[in-house]
């Protein structure tokens, strides 16, 4: 899946050595459970402190049910940038983590400043996604739940109880809000839901 | 200046005296590659609708003036900082070129710059960039120094 909203993406290129961060921030360090700095690379536009992302895209995925909050922001030169990130700036940013630090982000590596690797993270609003860009994931989505439910169902493939789906929503991919997924997905004519609460798939 | 490259390069656009977080805190980054400031400077220009320009300076001329050591970390851009604001750190430039000037410049010494680069794109283009030898580089600043502003 890829998404057209890369100047409103935020890059997350790696993790911090915090023995480094000392030295770098003139200050003892203090990480919070659900927080950690990372190395940010050039950002392609303004973004304020306590700015949330709800989206993040890892390995061409989208991944939900997360949200990530600028915290602290500074630049290279370790000046704490009140103002959050300026365009154009490298930083380094304490990123706050709701409800918890998603593991893909534990498992970014190590790095001694702002290298590119395969391993980083996008951060994305949705609010900064086009609707046609939100169909489009949530046609991924429908796509990942029908070839979920094609894998553990023989006869009734293209019709669950509504009741399954949310659970399997919830408990998969981490949405909290499942059933905003199913009506956006109704309004959508992805999916139907009947009079006894069955959910029918339109795409085969 | 002790350490320092003979030139540093800071790559912004026309008439721009630096973001305000730059001149609030009294930093201004430049850097050693005048291929890399070109880059920053394309990224600018693309950003602003301006001009792209690259300053020029002589570290010796720039004596009296911190150095910030504060970035303990490695980057692609060959960045050297210096404590104090964009806009008096460019009255101590030696001029400016456009983007277009210093690209045939560079080029003239076998160093191709795209003709535009997308800003989401600049890391990797800059870890594309080869460091220079100090006489490649005094030899595109000669190239340069009848067109500097």
């Amino acid at each position: 899946m890829l998404l057209l909203v890369d100047n409103k993406t935020l890059r997350v290129l790696g993790r911090i050595d915090h023995s480094l961060l000392k030295k770098f921030l003139h200050d003892d360090v203090k990480i919070e459970e659900n927080s950690d700095y990372f190395f940010i690379d050039y950002s392609t536009i303004d973004f304020n402190l306590s700015y949330t992302f709800d989206l993040f895209s890892f390995s061409d995925t989208i991944n939900i049910g997360c949200t990530i909050t600028i915290s602290k922001v500074y630049d290279s030169f370790g000046n704490f940038l009140t103002e959050g990130i300026p365009q154009g700036f490298k930083t380094i940013c304490y990123l706050t983590f709701f409800p918890k630090v998603p593991q893909s982000f534990r498992n970014l590596p190590i790095l001694k400043g702002w290298e590119i690797n395969n391993y980083s993270i996008s951060l994305i609003n949705s609010k900064d996604i086009s609707s046609n860009e939100i169909a489009n994931i949530l046609e991924d989505l429908l796509i990942l739940i029908y070839d979920d439910f094609k894998n553990i169902s023989s006869s009734t493939v293209n019709r669950i109880s509504k009741r399954e789906l949310i659970k399997h929503i919830t408990d998969k991919y981490h949405i909290r809000d499942s059933n905003e997924i199913i009506s956006i997905m109704t309004r959508k004519g992805l999916i139907r839901e009947d009079e006894n609460n069955k959910i029918e798939f339109f795409r085969k | 200046m002790e350490g320092l490259p003979k030139y540093v390069f800071r790559g912004t656009t026309e008439g721009y005296n630096g973001n305000p977080s730059s001149n609030k805190n009294r930093v201004t980054s430049t850097s050693a590659n005048p291929s890399k400031a070109t880059l920053f400077a394309m990224v600018a220009a693309f950003r602003h609708g301006a001009n792209g320009i690259v300053y020029i300076f002589e570290t010796r001329s720039l004596a009296g003036i911190a150095i910030n050591d504060g970035n303990c970390f490695s980057s692609y851009e060959e960045e050297v900082g210096f404590n104090v604001p964009p806009g008096e750190l460019q009255k101590r430039s030696i001029g400016y070129i456009y983007v277009n000037e210093i690209r045939v410049e560079l080029a003239k010494n076998n160093i191709i710059i795209k003709k535009s680069i997308a800003p989401e794109l600049l890391s990797f283009e800059l870890k594309e960039i080869d460091n220079l030898s100090g006489e490649v580089i005094e030899k595109v600043v000669d190239g340069l120094r009848n067109d500097l502003k």
